[in-house]
């Protein structure tokens, strides 16, 4: 028993020291790191000032002489003026901009960023992506299509790298590198789609009707809300399909698909495709709320009618209050007795919030 | 020498701006909308011929600084340029209904601006 307790000392000890010495190095290691950072930090922010200085005026040089000055900068002055470039080609436009990049190739990122676009892992393709739009570099489609095309954080970089070019075929081969797969857009991949879209949704109409049966929720969503935030599209666009959105299982696709079409009430496809008593009696109270607010914009007498039809049969007060709001004082024609008390309470609730207003109007 | 005031919180935004100017004016820098507005108020007997106004910035946003230059007519002969990433028909509306004399988007181009500078202060 006691030989038992003088083993278990001992090991508990051995693990004391154990622990206690790897507390010291990591602790240690941790110090010695955190000062080597510093210093470094402190080294790039004390040639800052020299370098943005030289980089600025060379920028303005007829002549800069890019290659001469990158070669003669230490490794920590090339550090600061590939951060200091990046910084700038974020800023600015026009002729201080193109000086720039011919900076960018001088410093070899140009190279770097050709040669990481094929061999890198996604991250670093994403990376040789963002200095290939800053840059202007010239990557044709095709290249982009084998390099990024498996990845969709890579599409999405693609995809912006030929709008941020302005390239001329920028919008179709954006879109069709973006709607690849099935699955929902990322953050830059949602924008990207809608900066490219966003003067005519046509392109995105078609590519819907094409896939939405097999795109995910989410992505059928996204793409709904880009083209509800896009321009206008054609009155030609043919869009005779779009009432299937409205018998989507779900109601979210439905709420994105009513969101969308609130600027569509001039176009015939879209009046033609929808069957407005069904979709204003929609089950969800949420899909009813969209699709007043899309009548309310469309405004003519069937949606206005559909409106007040609404007030007559609606059972959700937070749904009444948009119906109410869609027709504005229009609201106020149709006799109490008509109204479900969801509908009377609203119309009060509303009559009530807007009373300062007409007061004003008044005066 | 006509004197202007840079008021962007991006601190290479502020150095790009006042390399691009300096050649040709009396240039101050500050770095966010209080400072801004104390500088204003502090310096109403010499206050600088042009701003170059960013509109986010923390403490006062540019549009609250229009605002209050509007409100108060010690600052009725200062010239005011927005510069802002912001470029919305509705956000360039707001600053010129707030009294901005002209606006310029970022990215931005330096010698633009500094015609558009010219051209205000001739």
């Amino acid at each position: 028993m006691s030989n038992a307790s003088a083993v278990s000392f001992e090991t508990l000890s051995l693990i004391g020291v154990f622990i206690t010495g790897l507390l010291a190095v990591v602790g240690t290691s941790t110090v010695a790191r955190s000062v080597l950072s510093a210093r470094r930090d402190n080294r790039l922010a004390d040639v800052r000032p020299q370098v943005r200085q030289a980089l600025l005026s060379r920028m303005e040089a007829t002549d800069p002489g890019w290659e001469a000055w990158v070669g003669g900068l230490s490794g920590t002055e090339r550090r600061v003026a590939e951060d200091l470039l990046e910084e700038y080609l974020h800023r600015i436009r026009g002729g201080d901009r193109e000086s720039l990049q011919q900076l960018g190739y001088a410093l070899g990122i140009g190279e770097k960023a050709r040669r990481k676009l094929h061999e890198g892992d996604h991250l670093e393709r994403r990376r040789a992506l963002h200095w290939i739009a800053r840059l202007d570099i010239d990557v044709t489609i095709e290249t982009l299509e084998a390099t990024c095309g498996g990845h969709p954080e890579t599409r999405a970089a693609a995809a912006r790298v030929l709008y941020e070019q302005d390239r001329a075929n920028a919008t179709e081969e954006g879109t069709e590198l973006l709607l690849r797969g099935t699955g929902p857009l990322s953050v830059l991949g949602m924008d990207t789609l809608y900066q490219l879209n966003k003067l005519s949704p046509d392109l995105l109409f078609t590519r819907t009707k094409e896939s939405y049966h097999e795109w995910s929720e989410s992505r059928l969503i996204q793409v709904l809300r880009v083209i509800g935030t896009a321009g206008p599209a054609s009155p030609d666009t043919p869009l005779d399909w779009i009432g299937f959105l409205f018998v989507s299982e779900s109601p979210n696709v439905r709420v994105a698909a009513a969101n969308a079409l609130v600027g569509y009430g001039w176009h015939d496809g879209v009046r033609s495709a929808i069957e407005i008593e069904q979709v204003r009696t929609d089950d969800s109270p949420p899909v009813r709320q969209a699709v007043y607010q899309m009548l309310g914009s469309w405004d003519d007498e069937a949606s206005v009618n559909a409106l007040r039809n609404a007030l007559r049969s609606e059972s959700n007060t937070r749904a009444a209050i948009d119906a109410i709001s869609a027709l504005g004082e229009r609201a106020t024609s149709i006799p109490e007795s008509e109204l479900t008390p969801a509908s009377s309470a609203a119309r009060d609730w509303v009559l009530a919030s807007t009373e300062p207003t007409r007061s004003e109007t008044e005066q | 020498m006509y004197s202007i005031l840079i008021a962007d919180d991006d601190e290479e935004m502020r150095e790009l701006l006042r390399f691009k100017l300096q050649n040709g004016y009396d240039v101050t820098a500050v770095a966010d909308g209080e400072e801004c507005w104390r500088y204003l108020d502090e310096n109403a007997d010499d206050l600088p011929d042009l701003m170059v106004l960013d509109v986010m910035m923390p403490g006062l946003s540019g549009y609250r600084i229009l605002d209050r230059m509007r409100d108060d007519e010690r600052f009725d002969d200062v010239e005011v340029i927005m510069l802002t990433s912001r470029g919305r028909e509705d956000d360039i509306v707001r600053a010129l209904d707030a009294g901005a004399t002209d606006y310029m988007t970022k990215p931005f181009s330096g010698n633009e601006l500094v015609a558009r500078i010219q051209r205000v202060l001739r």
